[in-house]
């Protein structure tokens, strides 16, 4: 592909993907978005406010689409009619974005499902990854088969709750998680979950360590201790230590300005 | 009702009007006289008569003044080379009408011996402070006005190659054009030079004067018309307002070929460019190649859907002063963009590459690129990019840069 054409207008209306937690207001930004994050616009990307949005620099495509739409095209189809009519990527660029959709397509109900959730989790969005998970176990969580998939869903539902702070269940997650797998890489992750959780009860945890060999216990000691000792250089820590010094407004206000920037950046993760 | 159209030659050797369509022209020294004590202005003979009378103070060279950014104090108050030519051009054209009557011209084209940038904004900035659109005035070179005076003519002056002189007090200068016919199109090339061979015109007022003049035209006439066929040579400039002087010299020039003098050939060349201007048509759907007017195509290849095609950032035959283009793309594959360049004749190509090294990291089909094109001169070619950002996916890092291309380097 050589050099492409964009128009030096932005529109007037904007597209917003909540996910991704940004506006978009090009057709390139929209190309873009549709072949980097396939997993995103599968599934309920092609609505009204789209075709909106796409109206604005083509009425031609919008008038398509909305054909596609009344008469039930798959949003694949809609999805590569748009990518086929953009500057931004050719023929061969298009065929592969193809190839990806079909074999998204035919994965079965619950590795969908776990792609998706996957997806999110890359996004950071545990939240909503733990939606994805959740939905697989309502149908899995008794089966007797397939524990491997089972144990994958388990700990990564461990692993978004410890992304979000929430060690209790995390540990509980990566329990289960190890108990359908043996992998003894979980033991270390439910050790470090029990260690952060403030509501662990102490006999769980008398009774976890008594399975565990004393040499990994000491080397998974080190590490943590090494991990604490690389946080407390973390700029951000220094700075809100040379905040305390400062006199009681600017702290306040430091400090307000911090918790705000938290919250945002937590809620963006559930 | 057709608009009043007005061609203008300004150069230090005197301003001459022409109105499209008019029998005579009207000439004025470029000069201004101030009274002393007030601001009151004067044009050609009346600022003479007030400098004599000891009350005025001119100030002559006014084009060279306007080139230069030179200010001037008179009297107490110290003028821009700007404002002083505004008045001189006010004065001007206001006399022109007195003398011819009608109303006030609604297009106006100016010729100059070179065209510079600043010069040309510095005009435009003039008639536009005189209450003239901008799309309604053109300024032109010596060269491009030659070119539109020849092509009004009849067909047989333009047979074959044209050719021009320009005398007037110790400036000399030849011009020449020639046609280049295909089966679709037809391009005209124009180019003028000052010759060392300019001399005073004083010198015309002894007959041993003449005769040196004859024998310094002859020669160079023999220098630039021998060996080429010529359909025409025409004659212009206050060197040439009586030819009694120049026997051996005409006679050299008419050999085979049609003569004649206009002194006001700069000045309705320049108002023939002003009717192309106020007709809807084309009247001249000719590429014309010139002082002022690119000698080669610019552009760039692009792609969409699949299918790949030549954007011209520039045009052969386009005025290179004001050409201006934005345009947004994304580089894609390379990082860097391949510009093009093919001579007006297609003789020359080459291709320039513009790296893209000031971008940050991330994906290429991210690298959305503002690029504005411009020239510094009729040579030089100035490519400004600048980082456009890719809206909240990748926010513009701001980083831009400028990168000078000398067309033919």
């Amino acid at each position: 592909m050589g050099i492409s054409l964009c128009s030096m207008e932005e529109g007037e209306t904007v597209f917003p993907i909540e996910e991704l937690g940004i506006q978009i207001y090009s057709m390139e930004e929209l190309n873009f978005i549709i072949y980097e994050h396939p997993m995103l616009v599968m599934d309920g990307f092609i609505k009204d406010s789209l075709v909106r949005f796409i109206e604005q620099f083509s009425q031609p495509m919008a008038l398509h689409i909305e054909k596609l739409r009344k008469d039930k095209a798959a949003s694949e189809e809609i999805l590569l009619y748009i990518l086929r009519n953009s500057l931004l990527y050719n023929k061969v660029e298009v065929a592969r974005y193809k190839a990806r959709l079909t074999s998204i397509k035919n994965l079965s109900n619950d590795e969908y499902l776990k792609a998706k959730a996957d997806y999110m989790f890359e996004l950071g969005k545990y939240g909503k990854a733990i939606e994805y998970y959740n939905k697989i176990l309502k149908v899995r969580a008794e089966e007797k088969t397939n524990r491997k998939f089972l144990a994958m869903i388990y700990h990564n539902m461990a692993s978004s709750y410890a992304n979000m702070f929430l060690n209790e269940e995390a540990s509980y997650f990566y329990t289960k998680a190890y108990a359908l797998s043996k992998d003894e890489t979980i033991l270390k992750k439910i050790y470090y979950s029990m260690i952060l959780s403030g509501n662990r009860k102490e006999e769980d945890m008398t009774h976890f360590l008594s399975g565990i060999k004393e040499e990994s216990l000491k080397a998974w000691n080190e590490e943590y201790d090494m991990a604490t000792v690389e946080v407390s250089k973390i700029q951000r820590l220094s700075d809100i230590e040379n905040a305390l010094d400062m006199d009681r407004i600017k702290r306040h206000k430091y400090f307000t300005q911090i918790l705000t920037q938290l919250k945002e950046t937590y809620r963006s993760i559930v | 009702m057709a608009p009043k159209i007005l061609g203008i030659d300004i150069s230090d050797n005197g301003t001459r009007l022409m109105y499209y369509g008019s029998e005579e022209g009207f000439s004025f020294p470029t000069l201004i006289g101030r009274k002393k004590d007030i601001e009151e202005w004067s044009i050609g003979e009346q600022a003479y008569a007030a400098a004599l009378s000891g009350n005025t103070v001119i100030t002559d060279k006014l084009y060279s003044l306007l080139k230069n950014d030179v200010t001037t104090t008179l009297g107490h108050t110290t003028y821009r080379s700007i404002d002083i030519f505004t008045i001189f051009l006010e004065y001007i054209i206001r006399e022109s009408i007195e003398k011819s009557g009608g109303d006030f011209p609604e297009i106006i084209v100016a010729c100059i011996p070179k065209i510079e940038k600043d010069v040309v904004e510095k005009l435009y900035d003039c008639f536009t402070a005189l209450g003239y659109l901008k799309e309604n005035t053109k300024i032109i070179s010596r060269p491009e006005s030659f070119i539109y005076y020849t092509l009004s003519q009849t067909k047989e002056i333009y047979k074959n190659q044209v050719g021009l002189f320009y005398l007037s007090d110790i400036s000399l200068s030849y011009y020449e054009l020639k046609i280049n016919r295909t089966s679709s199109s037809m391009t005209i090339y124009a180019e003028g030079r000052d010759l060392d061979e300019a001399f005073n015109l004083d010198i015309l007022n002894t007959p041993s004067g003449t005769k040196l003049a004859d024998k310094v035209m002859s020669s160079v006439a023999a220098k630039y018309l021998d060996k080429k066929l010529f359909s025409s040579v025409m004659l212009t400039g206050k060197g040439f307002d009586k030819i009694d002087w120049g026997e051996n010299f005409i006679k050299l020039i008419c050999n085979r070929r049609k003569a004649f003098v206009d002194a006001d050939l700069f000045a309705k060349g320049a108002s023939y460019r002003g009717l192309d201007l106020a007709s809807e048509k084309n009247l001249f759907p000719y590429k014309i190649i010139c002082d002022g007017r690119l000698d080669t195509n610019v552009f760039v290849n692009v792609e969409g859907k699949d299918k790949e095609w030549a954007y011209f950032l520039a045009n052969a035959g386009e005025a290179w002063y004001e050409n201006e283009k934005n345009l947004r793309l994304i580089p894609d594959n390379k990082k860097g963009i391949d510009i093009s360049l093919i001579s007006a004749d297609n003789k020359k190509k080459r291709n320039v590459f513009l790296p893209l090294d000031f971008m940050p990291q991330r994906p290429i089909k991210t690298w959305r690129i503002n690029l504005k094109t411009s020239f510094k001169d009729e040579k030089t070619m100035l490519f400004h990019m600048q980082d456009a950002g890719f809206g909240e996916i990748y926010p513009s890092s701001e980083k831009e840069e400028i990168i000078e291309v000398g067309l033919w380097e």
